[in-house]
């Protein structure tokens, strides 16, 4: 399952549609709080950066072990700022966006496998 | 004889002869005594004496005599003398003429005899006056130790005097003018400077009158016989009725007056008039007219008080105004020389130009201008200022001006003087002075803070745009993100429900172009990038102290007093020092601006100190507060953007105070214009 996190409801739902499309079981938030209140285990989170209350790069470096089990991968507008300080805090992959389907299709595959 | 001296003379003549008439009838040999005394004072002589001839003429006697100190009296050698011992010394007396000798040395060898005479007497000279006809009297000066040259007024003087005298002794020498007989009386008379007349009041009776007559009142003396209040006509009608109550008055005592004549045809003037009654004869007076020629007084050439007060005025404002001349011209004479030991020693360059040339310059002016004095009163002023402001400095109007002047040397040079231009005028002559101080070094440093204020701006300016558009870009990529991935996810949708290939390839394309749009918001995005600001820890005085001292040229010129006010300790903030410079700059450059423009206090206080943790700047100046409706919009851009320089920059100042954290905010004050800056407190190891 891939979670989606996200406040921006556009981007979760195009996101969603998109990753069902591919076949793939999709779950998505508006927050990483309501996404911790969930006790799920998904195998990869598509994680925003710039969200009220909780940064994306917070997010990675409040929880280094959830990051070092599930692989997320960091969405951002801002990719330059936060490139090396995201990946350092475990991020395996950033999607700059807009991003192209096949680089977020890519992404999962490289992994979780298709 | 000089003017002053006779018109004393006359004066004096004429208290004598109210003296004698005034007198006690009996004793009068005292009286007679003092008259001759006087005499011979006034006229300087060394003897003056009194002759009585018998009835038939054939003896005389010395009765009265005064003589100066040192010259012998003759008075008892000289009684009952016979005449005919004189010869023909005396024979004009009895013929009723005057016996003239100015100097007995120069008696001409035909008078060899009254020669011996005289000088067997021990006189050098003599006149002598005879008072009636036939001869009763006769009255004289003698000059023994040197010559005198006898003018008219001696023998007026002995003339005058005499008929008071002959009169209060009994013998009045006028009683036989009725037929006009007496020639030399007539010839005395007409060669004084008054008009004389010999007046019966009652009745009306006009019985002497001399040939003066016709000069004053323009008309002859023979028409005044038939109507001798006639005279009065002349007289100028104000002054009628004071002149005709005084002179028609029956009177035992001299009096004067004066007043203005206005004959027909002649120019109207001042006159001096003397009534003598004569003595024993209420009736009769004799007047003597003069006219006011050597005035004393520019009153006594005024016909009217109110002219006379508006002369005085105007004698007054010349005498005031010739004084403020003389004062001026000392000062002016004074001012040129101090002025000139100052502006040798000036450090300021000083130049006084006229007619848009150089009359002077002083040591500094031509060091400053890299021209001698001789070269600068040679070359234009335009040559030295520029035409704009030679112009300008030739047109300058009486209250002056002030300006920095751009002064071009000789070697290209360009310096730069803040300078008072002010007109003025000396000696009827307009000429112009300037004063320059030699500025180039704060103009220079001036430029150099306005140039790093602007770079500074600009830098603050561009920093604030990459983050402007970095957050548009963020608000554009999200949709577009959407966009693309909603495209896609449709693709696969309508592949898997075997839709219409074409429709799948419209829908794919949608995807794409959102991507494509999605990467040239990308790319414009890294052309705004900036490198990464440098943020380090600034002291509250470090903070405060760089800008003030930039500005403190600026703060000196203006002539606007610091008060700075810091708190003592380490407190720190985390930013970058140029852009938070550049808010204090602004702030004491608005506030220097606002004070220039108006007439208030100029002073300006910075003061900053911690307050919790926060660090509280205040910038403050006596400047017309904000109205409160407007208060919160001046920060915004399109309210700054009316004003010029640094006020437009408010709301770039705002912003960057928010990105550290902090707030600059316009403090409602009822007197007082308060702009504070607010920055949280860092520690080190943040």
């Amino acid at each position: 399952m891939i979670v989606v996190i996200d406040d921006e409801e556009a981007i979760r739902a195009s996101v969603r549609f998109l990753l069902r499309s591919l076949g793939h079981e999709v779950r998505s938030y508006a927050s990483p709080l309501l996404f911790l209140n969930d006790p799920i285990e998904p195998t990869l989170v598509l994680l925003d950066h710039l969200m009220p209350g909780m940064t994306g790069l917070h997010f990675l470096k409040e929880h280094p072990d959830f990051v070092e089990r599930v692989p997320v991968l960091l969405m951002t507008a801002y990719a330059t700022e936060i490139r090396e300080e995201a990946l350092a805090a475990g991020a395996r992959a950033i999607l700059v966006k807009p991003f192209s389907p096949s680089d977020l299709v890519d992404a999962i595959q490289e992994h979780v496998g298709s | 004889m000089t003017e002053t001296l006779q018109q004393n003379w006359l004066s004096k003549t004429l208290a004598v002869c109210e003296r004698l008439a005034m007198s006690p009838s009996e004793p009068y040999d005292l009286e007679i005594d003092w008259a001759l005394r006087e005499l011979g004072n006034l006229a300087r002589v060394d003897r003056a004496y009194l002759f009585h001839a018998d009835h038939d003429r054939q003896v005389v006697s010395n009765t009265h005599e005064w003589c100066a100190a040192g010259v012998n009296m003759q008075l008892k050698l000289l009684k009952d003398q016979p005449i005919a011992d004189y010869g023909a010394l005396v024979d004009p007396l009895i013929g009723g003429e005057m016996v003239s000798i100015s100097d007995v040395e120069r008696m001409p060898p035909a008078r060899a005899h009254e020669q011996a005479i005289l000088n067997g007497l021990e006189i050098v000279g003599l006149l002598l006056v005879p008072l009636g006809h036939p001869l009763r009297w006769f009255i004289g000066f003698d000059a023994v130790r040197a010559p005198i040259y006898w003018e008219r007024e001696h023998e007026i003087m002995l003339q005058m005097v005499g008929q008071v005298i002959a009169a209060r002794l009994g013998d009045a020498v006028l009683t036989d003018q009725d037929d006009g007989e007496d020639e030399a009386l007539r010839r005395i008379m007409d060669s004084m400077p008054h008009t004389i007349m010999l007046i019966d009041q009652s009745p009306a009776r006009v019985r002497f009158v001399n040939a003066n007559y016709q000069d004053l009142f323009n008309r002859r003396p023979d028409t005044l016989v038939e109507d001798p209040a006639d005279w009065l006509r002349a007289v100028h009608p104000i002054d009628r009725p004071s002149v005709l109550a005084t002179v028609a008055k029956p009177r035992t005592t001299p009096t004067e007056l004066r007043y203005h004549l206005k004959p027909p045809n002649t120019p109207q003037r001042a006159v001096e008039h003397q009534v003598f009654p004569v003595v024993g004869s209420p009736n009769s007076a004799v007047h003597l007219i003069r006219e006011v020629r050597d005035v004393e007084s520019p009153e006594d050439l005024l016909p009217r008080e109110d002219t006379r007060e508006a002369l005085r005025a105007e004698v007054e404002r010349l005498l005031e105004e010739n004084a403020e001349l003389h004062t001026m011209q000392r000062i002016t004479h004074d001012s040129a020389s101090m002025f000139r030991d100052l502006a040798e020693r000036a450090e300021a360059a000083i130049l006084v130009v006229s007619n848009g040339r150089v009359l002077y310059a002083n040591p500094a002016a031509r060091r400053l201008t890299g021209r001698s004095e001789r070269e600068l009163t040679r070359i234009p002023l335009a040559q030295i200022f520029g035409t704009a402001e030679g112009v300008r400095i030739l047109k300058a109007t009486r209250e002056g001006y002030h300006s920095t002047l751009s002064v071009t040397r000789p070697d290209g040079e360009l310096t730069s003087w803040s300078a008072t231009v002010q007109p003025f005028q000396l000696s009827g002559v307009s000429a112009t002075l300037i004063i320059g101080l030699d500025v180039s070094d704060h103009v220079s440093r001036q430029a150099r803070i306005a140039s790093e204020l602007n770079d500074m701006t600009r830098l603050a300016r561009s920093q604030l745009f990459a983050q402007l558009y970095a957050r548009l870009a963020h608000e554009l990529n999200q949709p577009l993100t959407a966009i693309v991935a909603f495209g896609f996810g449709a693709a696969l949708q309508l592949e898997k429900a075997g839709a219409d290939p074409e429709i799948i390839e419209i829908v794919r394309r949608m995807s794409a172009e959102g991507e494509r749009a999605g990467q040239i918001v990308r790319e414009l995005r890294s052309l705004f990038e900036q490198p990464k600001p440098e943020l380090r820890l600034l002291t509250l005085d470090e903070l405060i102290r760089r800008p003030t001292e930039l500005m403190a040229s600026e703060l000196t010129r203006e002539r606007i007093e610091l008060r700075l006010v810091v708190s003592e300790g380490e407190q720190q903030v985390r930013g970058q020092p140029a852009q938070l410079e550049l808010i204090l700059l602004n702030l004491i450059q608005n506030a220097i601006d606002a004070i220039s423009a108006q007439d208030t206090q100029r002073w300006l206080r910075v003061s900053g100190e911690r307050r919790g943790e926060r660090v509280i700047i205040d910038v403050v100046d006596p400047g017309t507060p904000i109205a409160k409706d407007i208060m919160n919009d001046i920060f915004e851009a399109s309210l700054s953007a009316e004003s010029d320089g640094h006020a437009s920059t408010l709301y770039l100042c705002r912003r960057i105070a928010q990105q550290h954290g902090g707030e600059l905010a316009r403090i409602d004050d009822p007197q007082l214009k308060i702009f504070r800056l607010s920055l949280p407190i860092a520690e080190e190891d943040e």
